[in-house]
């Protein structure tokens, strides 16, 4: 298990490092912009130098979830308690990179708003993958049915 | 319902065939004892006595503490190889992994519940119960209904 959320959190890694520096070229090419909030790049000596630790910060909560995943396939947690601690890992790694590179405790509003659209998506997406769970586990349970039926 | 025996050089392996005009419960299950009465067995090992076990008494195998064993209606046996060798050799139209520790046989399956946590349960013959993990649910199902169809 840990190997498996070792090879998924650098996967992560990367394939979010990848997708970022793409948005840069895009973002430099059409308007010569390099995506960063002033505050932060105030702190570092230099623009490069504050994109790349913001790149890192990114790479890194990518990781996070792709590491945290492993949780969803402990099958003896309930589904129920999976999506609670993936939720707990991601969003406290979230808001930590989001404080830190785009100061959202500085707006409680927002974050409160993050907060609340991030809690409705994954309330949302468990409900759906129970109701598809469920399903199939009743099918599967009729044509248990049937073979017992046959088999008498 | 006919027997009968015939011998012929043109069989080099001793064939059985099943007849019927159509495929019904009927022609199943007698397809399914004959295959499982003259299928292979495992070899497994119990308190260094080696066992030999039919699959179709098979109801799990499973992996624990970096050992694989099987369980039967006579208790648990040890074997040598790994799950991902045994998932290979075994009947795949009888036999489903359902976790990435557990294979079962689809005969001994009793029932299935979920809760209302989203915890997928199995219960197998001889009141075994074991866990099933969420993706590999929709396999179990499609190992139903090739089984079936079979």
């Amino acid at each position: 298990m840990i190997k498996n959320a070792f090879i998924r959190g650098l996967n992560s890694f990367m394939y979010s490092i990848g997708i970022t520096l793409t948005i840069l070229c895009i973002c430099f090419m059409g308007s010569n912009h390099i995506p960063l909030l002033p505050e932060f790049a105030s702190r570092f000596d230099n623009t490069i130098e504050a994109f790349t630790v913001q790149l890192i910060l990114i790479g890194l909560s990518s990781a996070s979830l792709g590491a945290g995943s492993v949780v969803m396939e402990m099958e003896r947690l309930s589904l129920l308690t999976q999506s609670i601690i993936y939720f707990i890992i991601t969003a406290f790694v979230w808001g930590l990179v989001g404080c830190y590179c785009w100061g959202l405790h500085k707006y409680p509003l927002t974050m409160l708003g993050v907060g609340c659209s991030y809690i409705i998506s994954y309330t949302i997406s468990w409900i759906i993958q129970y109701r598809i769970c469920k399903k199939s586990v009743d099918e599967i349970n009729r044509k248990i049915n049937e073979l017992q039926m046959e088999g008498a | 319902m006919k027997i009968s025996l015939k011998i012929n050089q043109k069989y080099e392996i001793p064939e059985i065939h099943v007849c019927g005009s159509e495929n019904n419960a009927e022609i199943r299950k007698l397809y399914h004892t004959v295959k499982e009465a003259v299928e292979e067995s495992l070899l497994a090992y119990q308190d260094k006595e080696a066992v030999s076990i039919r699959c179709g008494d098979v109801i799990r195998i499973f992996s624990a503490n970096k050992m694989v064993y099987l369980e039967t209606s006579d208790g648990q046996f040890r074997i040598k190889e790994r799950l991902y060798e045994m998932e290979k050799k075994l009947d795949k139209t009888r036999f489903v992994r359902i976790s990435n520790s557990e294979i079962v046989n689809l005969r001994k399956i009793q029932r299935m519940d979920t809760s209302v946590t989203g915890t997928i349960k199995m219960y197998l013959q001889n009141d075994i119960e074991t866990y099933v993990a969420r993706r590999y649910v929709s396999k179990i199902k499609a190992a139903f209904e090739t089984y079936m169809n079979s």
